[in-house]
């Protein structure tokens, strides 16, 4: 990733006298009126239509005022295009919490074709105004485009319906801050306009019928697992494990013992398990308050304040649960933590970040000792730690994976998106081992053993030290496969089965 | 005083420039190319997807991080909508009419890979149903053969095999 901030700091200084050559050239063009509907009259041929700088101080508009500003644009280039959705988005908007709370929103975005030849354009209206149109370069079968009509219901009057009828329907986040709206098909045939928030902390929209008001139906997106796999040789052989859900975390204590540990998120919960026979079977022991939210990024298990520990970090901060008293309470943390690992000296390491700024990475650690307190290391950057017998700190921004068979971290692996790759010098040099793309490998705490992932769920393993690997199991369905190495010998393999809309 | 006409001149001409290079990055027309970036490619029989935007989920179409799953990635902060162009290498795909095209820009219209196993900048790129809408099909069946109502349509295959390539774009600051 460093080749790739560089080169992208590059351009960021070159930016500015880029964008004035181009404002210069963009100005010129659509002063002399050749710029903005350029190549309408020619094929689908990718390019740029329109590109103007957004106004300074947009005013918000409802979903009527877009449509009828966007359909005086279409009217331009011709009678046969046609509206195929349209939805509110923070493209060049700075939303806080309340965005959309009176059904009005700075920036619109249509899809729009041509009901003859199938063409398809992009438009983005911000303010008002027409300040992107793109030629996407492809067509659709005219017969598989919906045309949407001018709804008779407007984006306020939505938002009062679905806010009456799912009370709980609150501002969104992370993508679409604020409320939003989008008019479109549900089915091929069933328009719709929807009213997105977030409900219960999950991403939600209510359905209402774009002329009667009717509320057609009320969704999350839910997300959900597609199982979990067992080896208990080293990654040869594989079964199913039977725990449900969306396996995040599975993590054992280096010290010993028979038990291994699970977070799942149900689709309802977010929990942690526990086996003692190596995942043949599990128990539930805690569910996490509803504020940790879905997400575990790390888990680990380690001797914390004189108590044998096993901590999850979320969204909602950290949470230990104390083994020898099954209390759960919240732990202080050095920030958003989105790694965690214990060496073999009890001392915790945490990869963390301020929330919504993933430029201030750093890695912390924490002894063991009652209330100690997180410290900053010189590390900055890193964001997870290479499994095996020591948690070396590494960027996986980069797209790759790290894991160390020795605790000096002189014998590495590496997955990569060519190859499965190792060094036996600390990384200063690689050697490719198996062809890839791979997406993930992990070594044992012991460092005897390692397992990787050949995209999309192919598993192969390696008893030597990454010397030589043979293949060991396809997982069936699996695009997404992430895999745990929690002791010596066993692993596991989760499937992510991806995200869909429920009702609530 | 012409001296002093001239220096005014300049110093206003100067301002101009300035104001307008700087009104015209922070409007947000300054954008990046990013190099190095990982893209995968997918496919479903649904209609909508994990996409909170009605409409058709649609090849040109994709998806990268969500920010609440995998905060370490600057892009999982870019909002639905945001769209990429001048991709390379261009992928190939396969029309319900058995036409290819080549896409270079692509608006984002949805979310993956909650367990964050792909690198930051990492786009999705959306191949195309495989099957009839009110359809389900699972991409790992291997066994079912999905078509729409054209001579070839096999997007699950066609996505997979774009398999995880390197790729550059550009793309939102």
């Amino acid at each position: 990733m460093s080749t790739l901030r560089y080169l992208t700091g590059l351009l960021r200084r070159r930016r500015i006298w880029a964008a004035f050559a181009g404002a210069t050239v963009l100005g010129g063009l659509a002063a002399a009126g050749a710029l903005t509907f350029a190549g309408a009259q020619g094929g689908p041929s990718p390019g740029v239509l329109v590109q103007e700088p957004p106004p300074a101080s947009p005013s918000p508009m409802t979903l009527l005022e877009a449509w009828d500003e966007i359909a005086a644009h279409l009217a331009q280039w011709g009678d046969a295009w046609r509206i195929g959705s349209l939805a509110s988005s923070d493209v060049y908007d700075d939303p806080d919490e309340g965005a959309g709370g009176d059904g009005r929103r700075v920036t619109w975005q249509a899809e729009v074709f041509d009901a003859r030849t199938g063409e398809v354009r992009w438009l983005r209206l911000t303010g008002g105004e027409l300040v992107d149109a793109r030629v996407p370069g492809w067509t659709a079968p005219p017969e598989l485009l919906v045309p949407l009509e001018r709804p008779t219901l407007d984006s306020p009057e939505a938002l009062e319906l679905a806010k009456a009828a799912k009370p709980s329907l609150g501002p969104g986040r992370d993508k679409a801050a604020g409320y939003h709206f989008s008019y479109g098909a549900v089915h091929a045939s069933q328009p719709a306009i929807a009213v997105l928030g977030e409900a219960g902390g999950f991403t939600a929209r209510v359905l209402v019928d774009p002329r009667s008001g009717t509320v057609l139906a009320a969704e999350r997106l839910a997300v959900h697992g597609g199982g979990l796999y067992v080896s208990r040789d080293g990654g040869v052989t594989w079964d199913r494990s039977p725990l449900d859900g969306l396996v995040q975390a599975v993590v054992a204590d280096a010290g010993g013992g028979d038990a291994v540990y699970a977070v799942v998120w149900s689709g309802d919960d977010l929990a942690l398990w526990r086996s003692v026979d190596a995942g043949g079977s599990w128990v539930r022991l805690a569910v996490l308050p509803s504020a940790a939210g879905p997400v575990a990024h790390a888990a680990a298990v380690g001797p914390l304040d004189g108590d044998e520990a096993v901590v999850v970090a979320t969204n909602g901060g950290l949470w230990t649960y104390r083994i020898g008293t099954a209390r759960l309470e919240q732990l202080p943390a050095p920030g958003l933590v989105v790694s965690l690992a214990v060496d073999g000296s009890g001392t915790w390491h945490a990869a963390a970040m301020e929330p919504g700024a993933p430029e201030t990475l750093r890695v912390y650690r924490r002894s063991s000792a009652n209330g100690a307190a997180w410290e900053p290391t010189a590390n900055q950057g890193a964001s997870d730690f290479a499994t095996g017998p020591a948690p070396i700190p590494y960027d996986r921004g980069r797209g790759e994976r790290l894991a160390t068979l020795d605790a000096a971290g002189t014998t590495l692996l590496r997955a990569t998106g060519a190859a499965l790759e190792q060094s036996t010098d600390g990384g200063a040099t690689w050697e490719a081992m198996l062809e890839g793309p791979f997406t993930d490998v992990v070594a044992s705490p012991d460092g005897r053993s390692a397992v990787a992932v050949r995209y999309p769920g192919s598993l192969v393993a390696s008893a030597d030290g990454g010397t030589t690997w043979q293949d060991a199991a396809a997982l069936p369905g699996a695009r997404e496969v992430k895999l745990f190495a929690p002791r010596g010998g066993l692993y596991f393999a989760a499937i992510a089965g991806g995200f869909e809309w429920q009702p609530f | 005083m012409a001296a002093v006409l001239r220096n005014a001149i300049a110093a206003i001409v100067l301002v101009a420039v300035i104001a307008a290079v700087v009104s015209f990055t922070r409007a947000g027309h300054s954008a990046t190319r990013y190099y190095g970036a990982t893209a995968t490619g997918y496919a479903f029989g649904s209609w909508g997807g994990a996409s909170p935007w009605l409409g058709e989920l649609t090849q040109g179409h994709f998806a990268n991080h969500s920010s609440s799953w995998c905060p370490t990635d600057p892009a999982a902060y870019w909002p639905f909508g945001t769209w990429i162009w001048d991709f390379s290498p261009a992928p190939m795909m396969f029309q319900g009419d058995g036409s290819v095209i080549w896409p270079t820009s692509f608006m984002l219209r949805d979310i993956g890979d909650p367990f964050c196993t792909r690198g930051n900048y990492w786009v999705d790129l959306y191949f195309g149903r495989y099957k009839n809408p009110w359809d389900a099909c699972d991409c790992g069946n291997s066994t079912e053969i999905c078509y729409i109502s054209y001579a070839y349509v096999n997007n699950c295959q066609d996505a997979l095999a774009w398999g995880v390539r390197s790729v550059s774009y550009t793309g939102p600051p």
